[in-house]
């Protein structure tokens, strides 16, 4: 082992980067997801159901009637929004002060002497100590409160100590009264928590009047947080395939290490060791290597966890939820878990050399060559079950709808079953070569084309990875510029108007008739459609509403299917449009309906059409703003779509427009087309910038492998180079051999990683993505994709072969040949 | 054309041993004559590879000279030394040490290749090689298809198809039965004689060592020239 200490440093990279992968994925996604159910829990606590209202939210007056006609005691009203202090966002907490809440637990050792009075300050909030701490501020310090547009003096006046400063960090809570002014919902609740048992929750329903709901809160959660479990499989499937990599690695070590001890384990069974003795005495070496690169690997995956809970949470806060609780968690869990799949990867990989080094006779404890001839006696049989598993996989895809767990468990059974058949085509390849080149060669080239085959153990092991690592990149590559691609002519359709005027505030205040009817006068346009944004709720939960304006013959969003005439009835008002990833989710299509719980109660709407959305992946409903009102009661405006006229001037009709809104408040803004793409276009590369990272680490620890692969290679044929030397063969020309010998490992790489690639990327796109997500998408392959491919592998070989070249090349020949 | 073809002249060669050194060459000295055949021989661990080594250039003595045909060996670069040995010097080993991955005619050919020969000529005197050692139904053998003897033929062709000027073979009957080792030696001289070659030849057999027109034994790291019969 000692004379080989480069392996083993290598096998410790490898398996402490693939390592380091799980935990730093798997703490960023705990990171996020326990911040998710902190920030759910720490505004539904141990809550058993929730009145909810619709856009316009719960009358003051239902909580007072429900405490005094029904005497439900334990109820907490609650008013929420998003503000932001000194640029950080937190959620605002209206609630009633009186402590009958569920929000004691959070408020250990409060001084509440006073409190009650002075929440009732109207500009009064409160804050957890560890958010005082971060902002630097005192008790009683006023300070700049913005939402909604608009800015506000508030007070701290109780900083309350909390017995989970993670759950609270995000949290400004105030007196509902309070809140209920910073948010402009005067006289407004947007829920009431309560905490029933099922005699109330009968009495309770059929006394709610209509426009309220109430729901299970367990259900409601659940369903926020399946949305985004998705993305975080995702992530977890890329990083297992590091581990897998490693596991590569780590069998090569110990195949290795068996082989350079061959004569002392030899001897050792002669002299009355036995297997099981053997077994562990190999076993144990590898087992201490890879506890510590599995340690090491956790320290760097606290590290690398960090960096990704932001692009996580980011992402998360993109695609579903505004998710501000961003402390990094280390779940010892994670730690745990990440330590023992190191460790169990490692006692599989390399329990096989350890296993075939202890049932070998005592003569001859595997030899090199025995090695080489057992793979070559098993590669038909290793390629036919690669094939079944890669067939196997394919059919299990071929379903059009499963679980995406199963849609991950088929690419793996792809991708392992590619891996499996790739030796037995680099000895294909390589034997082909061979024949149809045979006149054109040279010994250099033939030694090298045939120690490719004679190692194939090493050689295709090597390979497999670098094509594994490639294809992830072609996949993902190709899958991401498909997804970007889809987006961006998508958004050419989505946004068909010319000029967006929008504004914060959910009330929508500033955004009136008269302002219309202004915008409407300016020269150049053509038309002013406003929209409404609110959420709903329906038979599935929360969903995101878009009233707009179409027109008799456009619905304006791009439809993917629809009813006949659909165009029409949607004008009329005579059904909705849902977004793709509700009608996949929940399994709707044109013609069916969706039950909405609308101001006069619940509402049959029927599905006109699915309309493709890139959003979010939560589900959407469009329908005629003037169905909306009618509906739902509510006048508001979230947003103006400006039409123009065809020749007129779109930079002077922007300037036009925002001179006009100067004079409105601050919340409202104005962007263009344009604008809005760019910043659409921003989130998205914004979100996929995590893939860019794991796909950089698989290929570093292939790269490792490779480097790790081809060293255990030239170290094997030390005795054949010093040969070479003597018969003549310059150093360089050593070097050269071994350059063009891995360089053409990493062209069949490149070249293997192509099929592959591709279909893996089809399954991302048709499979994976669609499960996951919802969203169907078109198919592009990216000029160059293909080449950069190649041109990857090729590298990556060839610089891994520099190390082992340039050391083959300084062998002394007179020192390896006395070694036999 | 000098009449004195290898000129050694007090090589000295130390190996490092952890701390301490392990002299092997002393001064070593020798001159072989064009077309002479000398015998080496010493006990085990006496030093006879690594004279051998040095004269070839595939190890560098400490000290002292090694001129080949008027080159001074020791004077080159590991380059200029590596082409003078692909050129003229042809080595046996005890192990055979064939290329495992090429077949007997290819490991043959290499040395060929490597001087640049055409193909035409390489094939040419590729064929006329293994028709001389015997060996046109193994030639499209690999080294772990043939026997020892075989293998010891093919070593044999490759150490001589470019007409080396000086052939040196390391105990090249070392690892084969006696009968086998007569015939192989046999051919090894007749095809050297044959071309006016140089050859020096370590063994351990005194019967080997009597066929060579001179026997030389290595002692305490020094050379000695031995006439008459002696024993070990
Ligand atoms: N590269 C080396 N490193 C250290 N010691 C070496 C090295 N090469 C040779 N030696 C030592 O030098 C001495 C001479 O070795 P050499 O192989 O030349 O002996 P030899 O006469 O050929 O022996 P044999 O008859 O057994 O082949 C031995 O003691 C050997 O251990
Ligand atoms: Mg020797």
């Amino acid at each position: 082992m000692n004379r080989h200490r480069w392996q083993s440093w290598l096998t410790f990279i490898g398996v402490m980067l693939g390592v380091t992968m799980v935990v730093g994925v798997d703490l960023a996604n705990s990171s996020a997801r326990r911040a998710f159910s902190l920030s759910l829990d720490s505004i539904a606590g141990s809550v058993t159901h929730q009145i909810i209202g619709g856009p316009k939210g719960i009358p003051d007056s239902v909580y007072t009637r429900l405490r005094t006609e029904l005497a439900i005691r334990s109820s907490l009203p609650m008013v929420i929004g998003q503000v932001s202090i000194k640029g950080r966002n937190f959620t605002l907490l209206g609630v009633d002060p009186i402590p009958e809440t569920t929000l004691g637990r959070h408020m250990t050792g409060l001084e509440t002497h006073g409190l009650s009075r002075a929440l009732l300050d109207d500009n009064a909030v409160m804050l957890s100590r560890r958010a005082a701490d971060k902002l630097g501020l005192q008790i009683s310090e006023v300070f700049e409160l913005r939402t909604g547009g608009r800015t506000f003096l508030v007070r701290l006046v109780a900083i309350f100590p909390s017995d989970n400063p993670a759950a609270t960090e995000g949290l400004l809570f105030a007196d509902i009264a309070v809140a209920q002014r910073l948010l402009n919902r005067f006289g407004r609740l947007d829920r009431i928590d309560l905490i029933l048992d099922e005699s109330d929750r009968d009495e309770i329903q059929a006394w709610l009047p209509a426009g309220l709901g109430l729901v299970a809160s367990e259900l409601r959660n659940d369903s926020m947080r399946q949305m985004s479990e998705a993305f975080h499989i995702n992530l977890t499937a890329m990083s297992l395939l590091a581990l897998l990599v490693a596991a590569l690695l780590i069998y090569n070590t110990v195949t290795l290490s068996v082989l350079q001890r061959r004569n002392t384990l030899g001897i050792f069974r002669a002299l009355g060791v036995t297997r099981k003795e053997i077994f562990v005495l190999v076993l144990r070496e590898s087992l201490l290597l890879a506890t510590a690169a599995s340690l090491a690997g956790l320290v760097m995956g606290l590290l690398l966890g960090q960096a990704l809970v932001q692009l996580v949470t980011r992402t998360v806060t993109d695609l579903y939820f505004n998710l501000h609780v961003t402390a990094f968690l280390i779940d010892p869990l994670s730690l745990l878990k990440g330590f023992l799949m190191g460790l169990g990867m490692a006692f599989i990989a390399c329990s096989i050399p350890a296993w075939e080094a202890s049932r070998s006779r005592p003569v001859n404890v595997m030899q090199r060559s025995t090695v080489e001839r057992r793979w070559q006696l098993r590669l038909p049989m290793l390629t036919a079950l690669g094939a079944v598993c890669l067939v196997a996989g394919l059919l299990l895809v071929a379903r059009t709808h499963g679980s995406l767990v199963e849609g991950f468990f088929a690419l793996a059974l792809i991708v392992f079953g590619f891996c499996l058949m790739v030796p037995g085509m680099v000895v294909l390849v390589t034997r082909l070569l061979l024949r149809i080149l045979s006149p054109l060669l040279g010994s250099t080239a033939r030694i090298a084309l045939r120690d490719i085959n004679a190692g194939i153990s090493r050689t295709g092991m090597a390979v497999a990875a670098l094509t594994v690592a490639v294809s992830v990149t072609v996949g993902v590559g190709v899958m991401v510029s498909s997804f970007r691609e889809t987006v961006s002519v998508w958004l050419g359709q989505y946004l068909s108007g010319d000029i967006y005027v929008s504004t914060l505030d959910r009330n929508g205040s500033g955004l009136t008739p008269a302002l219309k009817s202004r915008l409407q006068a300016l020269a150049g346009v053509a038309s002013v459609a406003p929209s409404r944004i609110e959420n709903i709720e329906t038979e599935f939960g929360p969903v995101r509403l878009i009233a707009l304006t179409p027109t008799e013959n456009d619905t304006r969003l791009p439809l993917k299917h629809s009813v006949e005439g659909v165009a029409e009835l949607f004008y009329q008002g005579k059904g909705v449009l849902i977004s793709e990833p509700l009608a996949y989710h929940q399994q709707l299509s044109s013609g069916d309906s969706i039950t909405v719980l609308a101001a006069k109660g619940e509402q049959q709407l029927r599905i006109l059409g699915v309309y493709y959305d890139y959003t979010t992946s939560r589900g959407m409903i469009a329908m005629h703003r003037e169905a909306y009102r009618e509906l739902w009661d509510d006048e508001r405006i979230s947003g103006f779509t400006i039409y123009k006229e065809e020749n007129a001037d779109q930079a002077n009709l922007l300037d036009a427009v925002r001179k006009i809104l100067t004079s409105e408040a601050d919340q409202i803004r104005v962007s263009s087309n344009q604008e809005i793409r760019e910043t659409a276009m921003a989130v998205f590369d914004r979100t996929f910038a995590i893939t860019h990272v794991l796909r950089l680490l698989t290929i570093l620890v292939a790269f490792v492998g490779v480097l790790s692969a081809l060293m255990a290679l030239q170290l094997e044929r030390t005795r054949e180079f010093a040969i070479l030397r003597a018969t003549g063969m310059t150093p360089r020309q050593i070097s050269v051999m071994i350059l063009g010998q891995t360089g053409l490992m990493g062209l069949l790489a490149g070249l293997l990683s192509i099929p592959l690639g591709l279909l893996m990327a089809d399954i991302l796109i048709d499979v994976i993505n669609r499960r996951s997500f919802g969203w169907s998408m078109l198919h592009r392959l990216p000029a160059g994709v293909l080449a950069e491919a190649v041109f990857l592998a090729l590298i990556a070989a060839v610089l891994a072969g520099v190390y082992p070249a340039l050391k083959a090349a300084s062998i002394s020949p007179a020192q390896a040949l006395r070694e036999e | 054309m000098t009449e004195e073809f290898v000129q050694i002249r007090n090589l000295h060669r130390t190996f490092q041993e952890g701390e301490l050194g392990h002299p092997v060459l002393q001064g070593t000295s020798l001159t072989v004559n064009r077309g002479e055949t000398v015998a080496l021989l010493g006990r085990s661990g006496s030093g006879k590879s690594t004279l051998l080594n040095v004269i070839s250039g595939i190890d560098k003595a400490d000290a002292g000279t090694v001129i080949v045909d008027g080159i001074d060996l020791t004077a080159l670069s590991e380059h200029e030394c590596t082409l003078f040995r692909r050129q003229h010097i042809g080595f046996v080993y005890q192990f055979f040490n064939l290329i495992p991955t090429l077949t007997a005619a290819e490991n043959i050919a290499l040395v060929l290749e490597l001087n640049g020969y055409s193909p035409v000529v390489i094939k040419e005197k590729t064929d006329r090689m293994i028709q001389a050692v015997d060996l046109e139904k193994e030639k499209d053998k690999f080294p772990d298809q043939m026997s020892g003897g075989e293998q010891q033929r093919v070593a044999i062709a490759r150490a001589l198809v470019h007409s080396p000027k000086l052939v040196l073979a390391d105990e090249p009957t070392g690892n084969l039965d006696a009968e086998i080792g007569q015939q192989i030696l046999k051919l090894l001289r007749e095809l050297i004689t044959g071309k006016q070659g140089t050859l020096m030849l370590v063994t351990h057999s005194l019967a080997v060592a009597r066929t060579a027109d001179r026997i030389i034994t290595l002692e305490d790291g020094l050379l000695v020239e031995r006439e008459g019969h002696f024993a070990w």
